[in-house]
């Protein structure tokens, strides 16, 4: 969906939130009957990220120290120069305020900056290698109806599939798949990052549900089908070297979507099946949250056993709204809306043996 | 079958299990040997059956969502509403689920689009376009047109601040062009009663959103009149999980915790003093962030002339008196049980950011000699004339907290005579309570016909402000406006943070209105409503909640009987 966005107040467009920190650092230096020797008392009462209000206190402290001797000073120390500035980071519902309350002759002169929340909106787009339990493998804005993993070529894989690194159709390579409302989005892992291999829109479609309907799965002859509420779609690998991936759709008439859609929901057993190698016996991963509003956590339980008696869990940020087991059974793949960054987050949930 | 299931077994073809094969399978095993197999045989079923699944539960369509709401009425015409009225909170909600917006805010800040897919402005912030999404269409299928938004924002428009707009529409584009710049356009466009809609001859409304008015079933005998809404097939955004909301109105706050508790009502409003024995009886119940401020307005109605006083200083040091004498945390805190918040300021922390910069002083004796002072020159016999506190906001809790503004004006030497109203007080937007009464506090209470010569002395209102917009400046200029607060005409209409401050800094000393407390929303739920998402500003997002009822105890959707 393109958005001709213009959100951002007149003095904050085209600023990085640590340009408004040293914004706000110059304001407070430029209040008068400021003493030479300050401290900066800085605190974050905000749902900022302690780690981003970090960076910007840094920011504003190495702006400020220009023309004062400060002390950074902790909330609730000591002073122990001759006057504090207080710092505190805050937020409304679209904004987060830097708030600065200056010593002065007259009284306490506060001194405000503001920077759009979605300064600190998600902006990577590939994990960071975490390697216990769970893995980050993609974030993006824009919901992920399902995540699958595929291993194409060779026995089992899309038909008729030859290896070709630039489709990421290398014989027997696992490709992981990302439906979208608009377009079906083919990856490659290249060791702990995920490689755009090709996108394919979803075109005319307009997608229209409430409760993230959507799903790939493979067919019987290899290739793989995409269900969409109101649309069937069939993708099939490219047949010869340098081909592209190849997307046929056609409009599936649901008469009754809730009913359709609805039947799924019978179907809802938020666990599955897990191996490992090292690990002898099979597994389950089990969603433990009852709605969307929740984080979650998988936990690993013997199959043989009960749910309390998890053996490993994992924590997310929010709901798991998808859990997919790779082909090969010995990771799974899972998307969670993280509910305090509102990405959908792609996770490969793996078994760690041993440390 | 349908074409979801369809791609689960096109996906695993081989979930197949015959049961002859099954039979065999454990009856040549040994005794032993079977519960191993059998355990075999389970993990062989999970693992063809369920490798991709809905993880944390997913929603489920279906059922009537019953939703119990103490007010008598709804009106679901947002051009009726006043700004600022706590009786039009309902309103808000229910029309939330019938219309839509141009844009939406999301818990995270980003502007999401609604009917509106793009927008842009020009460099001065005063001419805003919208493209408005394609193939939408009304509740009875009808297409929406850009001149449908373009009525109903033009409708709407008086109310956006800080100036009414010219409202144009173009193919499938809006123009708004403001004699000002408007950079919080979108803030407003967001929330508050903006929202789209056609307006059909006979005065009624059409709605995009995801429910439409099915029925209104007037009250009868002893049962209570309903709103009965009903899934719109036709929403961009996707029909609502339920199929049906009832809406129930005029539901007293205790018959309400007791159908919730009876699994009656789905959804229903719980009071401050209620929130407690709710938790203690494990209820869910969802508390938004302070939406509601009590305030105490202060007005000299006539000035002391003949004393050579203005009305300006003497309102503003009878406001300052009050303001020193009023204990706001035992309000808060023992009053209103911890469920309310001290306020020193117009604005709440969530919407400005800089609330917790002003302070909430306490000082009696202070207050004593600046009402000593006040009260002296007019005389022994003139001081002892009360002051009129009429209380303008509704409800019980309204009176409790009267009470204690009287009881702390004493203290400090301010009599204080409580008075209801049931008259509604113009421009203002905020209705009186029905009854008529004074209070019982001890000595506060004074017989209601000495209200004459209090007048000489000046006025009270204790009111009830509840935040719509997302916008601060939007809301401080609607508050200033409603309550006829004094405006400076030096002040710039600009959204920057640091001169709302200022502005709001020296309305707060202006003393004409004392913030009190600042108070959340409380809802309680019923254990099958799942995915209830509402925004922490109050926002309920109706079509999103679906029913559990498998887990949950299941409503009647049927309306419940009055008590007699």
């Amino acid at each position: 969906m393109i958005l001709a966005l213009a959100t951002c107040a007149e003095s904050l467009c085209a600023q990085t939130p640590e340009d408004v920190a040293r914004a706000l650092a110059r304001r407070v230096e430029d209040a008068r009957d400021l003493p030479q020797a300050v401290s900066v008392e800085w605190s974050n009462t905000s749902s900022l990220p302690e780690a981003q209000s970090i960076i910007l206190r840094e920011t504003f402290l190495k702006e400020f120290s220009g023309r004062h001797v400060f002390v950074a000073k902790a909330p609730g120390a000591p002073a122990a120069a001759n006057a504090v500035v207080r710092v505190s980071v805050r937020e409304t519902p679209t904004s987060f305020l830097l708030l600065a309350q200056v010593p002065a002759a007259t009284g306490v002169l506060v001194r405000m900056v503001e920077l759009p929340r979605t300064a600190f909106l998600p902006v990577m787009t590939r994990g960071n290698g975490l390697r216990l339990t769970r893995q980050l493998l993609w974030q993006q804005e824009e919901p992920v109806l399902d995540a699958e993993e595929f291993a194409v070529g060779g026995p089992g894989g899309p038909g008729g599939l030859v290896g070709d690194p630039s489709t990421g159709a290398s014989a027997g390579a696992p490709v992981i798949f990302l439906l979208r409302p608009d377009a079906v989005v083919i990856y490659r892992q290249d060791d702990d990052r995920l490689s755009e291999v090709q996108e394919l829109p979803f075109s005319g479609y307009r997608y229209v549900s409430r409760g993230l309907r959507g799903a790939i799965g493979k067919e019987q002859d290899g290739s793989i089908a995409i269900v969409l509420p109101g649309l069937r779609c069939k993708l099939r690998a490219p047949a010869t070297t340098g081909e592209r991936w190849n997307l046929s759709c056609a409009a599936e008439a649901v008469t009754n979507v809730a009913d359709a859609l609805g039947a799924d929901s019978a179907n809802d057993a938020r666990s599955i099946a897990l191996s490992a190698a090292c690990q002898p016996g099979s597994w389950r991963l089990v969603s433990v949250a009852t709605d969307w509003t929740q984080p979650d956590k998988l936990l690993l339980v013997s199959a043989a056993m009960k749910r309390d008696e998890a053996v490993a869990s994992v924590d997310f940020a929010g709901p798991v709204q998808h859990l997919a087991a790779a082909d090969d059974g010995k990771s799974a793949l899972a998307v969670v809306f993280d509910l305090a960054s509102g990405s959908y987050d792609v996770y490969r949930v793996s078994m760690v043996c041993g440390r | 079958m349908s074409s979801w299931k369809r791609t689960r077994m096109l996906a695993h073809p081989r979930t197949k299990v015959r049961p002859r094969a099954l039979r065999r399978l454990l009856l040549t095993a040994s005794p032993g040997e079977r519960p191993a197999r059998i355990t075999c045989l389970l993990i062989l079923v999970i693992a063809f059956t369920c490798p991709a699944s809905r993880a944390a539960t997913a929603p489920r369509y279906g059922g009537t969502l019953i939703v119990e709401l103490h007010a008598p009425a709804l009106v679901l015409d947002p051009v009726a509403w006043k700004v600022g009225s706590p009786e039009d909170s309902a309103n808000l909600q229910m029309a939330a689920a019938v219309f839509d917006r141009l844009v939406t805010l999301d818990r995270f800040g980003r502007f999401q689009p609604a009917l509106a897919t793009e927008w842009s402005h020009d460099a001065a912030w005063r001419r805003w376009q919208f493209t408005l999404r394609s193939a939408v269409q009304f509740s009875d299928a009808s297409a929406l047109t850009a001149a449908d938004v373009a009525a109903a924002l033009q409708e709407l428009a008086p109310g956006l601040s800080p100036a009414k707009p010219l409202v144009t529409a173009n193919a499938n584009r809006v123009v708004m062009q403001f004699p000002s710049p408007v950079p919080d356009l979108l803030e407003q466009l967001a929330s508050g009663r903006n929202f789209i809609y056609r307006r059909n001859p006979d005065g009624t409304l059409l709605g995009t959103g995801p429910f439409y008015l099915a029925a209104v079933v007037p009250a009868a005998g002893n049962t209570f009149a309903r709103y009965e809404f009903a899934g719109n097939e036709h929403c961009w955004s996707g029909r609502p999980f339920v199929d049906r909301m009832q809406v129930a109105l005029g539901v007293p706050i205790l018959r309400q915790l007791f159908d919730l508790q009876l699994g009656k009502a789905h959804v229903v409003e719980l009071s401050p003093e209620l929130v407690r024995r709710a938790a203690q009886e494990n209820l869910r119940v969802w508390t938004s962030s302070p939406v509601l401020l009590y305030a105490l307005q202060v007005s000299t109605e006539s000035p002391a002339a003949s004393r050579g006083d203005t009305a300006a200083a003497r309102a503003a040091g009878l406001g300052e008196a009050l303001s020193l004498a009023l204990d706001r945390d035992t309000m808060a805190n023992v009053l209103l049980q911890k469920q309310a918040e001290p306020a020193a300021s117009f604005l709440p922390q969530w919407l400005s950011g800089y609330a917790s910069v002003f302070n909430t002083e306490n000082d009696v004796t202070r207050a004593k000699k600046i009402s000593g002072a006040l009260f002296a020159p007019a005389g022994a016999q003139n001081a002892q004339q009360p002051l009129r506190l009429r209380v303008e906001a509704p409800g019980d809790l309204a009176r409790l907290i009267a009470e204690r503004v009287a009881i702390n004006a004493r203290q400090a030497g301010i009599a204080v005579q409580l008075q209801s109203r049931s008259t509604v007080v113009q421009g203002g937007g905020l209705q009186g309570s029905a009854t008529q009464g004074t209070s019982p506090a001890g000595s506060t209470t004074l017989a209601a016909n000495n209200a004459s010569r209090a007048a000489d002395l000046g006025s009270l209102r204790l009111i009830a402000w509840r935040y719509y917009s997302l916008s601060e400046r939007a809301e401080l200029d609607a508050m200033v406006s409603a309550l006829q607060l004094a405006r400076s005409d030096t002040e710039a209409p600009s959204p920057n943070a640091e001169e709302l401050f200022s502005r709001e800094q020296r309305l707060i000393a202006a003393r004409s209105l004392i913030p009190l407390v600042v108070m959340p929303e409380y809802i309680g739920l019923g254990s099958p409503v799942r995915d209830w998402m509402p925004e922490r500003w109050g926002a309920w997002h109706l079509a999103d909640v679906w029913l559990d009822e498998k887990r949950g105890d299941t409503a009647t959707p049927a309306n419940g009987k009055a008590q007699p």
